[in-house]
């Protein structure tokens, strides 16, 4: 059967999808470092967000609240290791490493210092650098203290800074 | 370069190397949401996790003796009304959950900052729950605290089950404006919450008459600093934030916005 034009919540739905779909794969890859499980990430978010969006609401604001349940969703499979496909990400890496070159090396040094940081410490970096999010704002995405926010940066910011100081030649210093 | 600027950029390349494998299949994702709808209202299943309103007022300690260890139940005669949610639920080809425990995702949107537009329950999805205010019309400036209730009703046609925040959010707005609200409280243990059809529970909550500002938010930390000023005399808005965190397998947050009601601050007498 021919697909009629959506209207109502469906209608923001579909137009979420095309003009934004892309753009919130690559936020839920960040977050959880795994193409397909971010791809879950975002049909989970979506899914919880329409199943109960009336209609009316503006895409911009959906677009905020499928942000919000794929972060919560990350975190959530975060602390449900045994739901998580931890260890597929960790040994199917994507295609492309083509050892010698520095700037492959340089992307597998981000990606295996993102996985090595606890997900709330990486939730707060993809935030901050990714989304460029203030700290307050973080706090109020992850529905923490903004002292909580500063403490995961700063713990994720030293994780972080032996191995971008590697390809830097110095010291990585975020202050 | 900044280091900052460095690291998006970096975050930046890492994101665009994954190519979107699996299309997002929009029918696919109408259909499941269509499902999603109507057993977010039959409220079986285990309750989940706990949820938040990331604000709130006077410090845990202030509010333990005004906040009960169980809500307050009472019956009320709330007549079913139409919810915005289709029942036209077909498949429900499952999906992750969106369960949310320690992360406690409150909107930054409902988070009705000093100086801004406090949101309405236009802004929120509406999941058959009413959410109202009941504060003393009239209070004296000055005074350290007002006590209400913010009572949460279920006018849909199902029960509905889940967990709320103990703590509501609570604003103060005078002309559209957000002059106070809750903040630096935290969240406490979540409350149960199971309603039938027209059946209301009520928390106890508070507001302080004390005026902030966009200064005062961004200096806030753990709530606002001590020496807020007074709200002069006035009429003002009271409005209330709240979070449910629905007893179905998404385990989804929904917050619960109420509609404002008037506030008249006087002077003291005498």
């Amino acid at each position: 059967m021919q697909e009629t034009a959506r209207a109502g919540w469906e209608g923001v739905l579909e137009a979420l999808v095309t003009e934004r779909g892309d753009a919130l794969v690559r936020y839920a890859y960040l977050l959880c470092g795994d193409a397909d499980d971010a791809a879950d990430l975002v049909q989970s978010g979506l899914v919880a967000t329409f199943g109960r969006l009336r209609n009316g609401f503006a895409l911009e604001r959906a677009e905020s609240y499928v942000r919000r349940a794929i972060a919560s969703a990350y975190l959530d499979r975060g602390r449900r290791a045994t739901r998580w496909r931890r260890i597929a990400h960790l040994q199917a890496r994507p295609e492309s490493v083509d050892s010698s070159d520095g700037t492959v090396d340089l992307h597998l040094d981000v990606r295996a210092q993102l996985d090595a940081l606890s997900p709330r410490e990486r939730a707060c970096i993809v935030l901050r650098y990714y989304e460029d999010l203030k700290v307050d704002d973080i706090a109020d995405r992850l529905g923490i203290s903004a002292g909580a926010v500063k403490r995961y940066l700063s713990d994720a910011h030293a994780k972080l800074a032996d191995a971008l100081a590697r390809h830097e030649g110095d010291v990585y210093d975020p202050a | 370069m900044t280091p900052h600027d460095d690291l998006a950029a970096r975050l930046a390349e890492e994101a665009d190397r994954v190519a979107p494998r699996s299309a997002l299949d929009v029918d696919s994702l109408v259909r499941r949401s269509r499902a999603r709808r109507r057993p977010a209202l039959l409220g079986a299943g285990v309750l989940a996790t706990v949820v938040i309103v990331g604000i709130g007022g006077l410090g845990i300690g202030a509010l333990s003796g005004l906040v009960p260890n169980d809500l307050t139940a009472a019956d009320s005669a709330s007549t079913v009304d139409e919810s915005a949610i289709e029942q036209d639920g077909a498949d429900d080809t499952g999906g992750g959950t969106v369960a949310d425990g320690e992360s406690a995702l409150a909107p930054d949107w409902l988070q009705n900052r000093c100086g801004s537009s406090p949101v309405t329950p236009a802004d929120v999805p509406d999941i058959g729950l009413r959410l109202e205010v009941d504060f003393p019309a009239r209070a004296t400036t000055g005074a350290d605290a007002i006590v209400g209730t913010v009572r949460v009703t279920n006018t849909g046609s199902e029960p509905v089950a889940g967990a709320v925040s103990a703590t509501p959010a609570i604003t103060v707005a005078r002309e559209g404006v957000t002059v106070w609200h809750t903040s630096g409280v935290e969240p406490g243990d979540p409350r149960e919450l199971a309603l039938d059809p027209g059946e209301s529970r009520a928390f106890d909550a508070v507001l302080r008459p004390l005026s902030c500002t966009i200064d005062d938010e961004a200096r806030a930390v753990d709530g606002f600093d001590a020496g807020l000023a007074s709200l002069p005399p006035g009429e003002y808005a009271v409005s209330a934030v709240l979070d449910i965190t629905l007893d179905d397998d998404s385990a989804a947050r929904v917050p619960l916005v109420s509609e404002p009601e008037s506030l008249r601050l006087i002077e003291p007498t005498g």
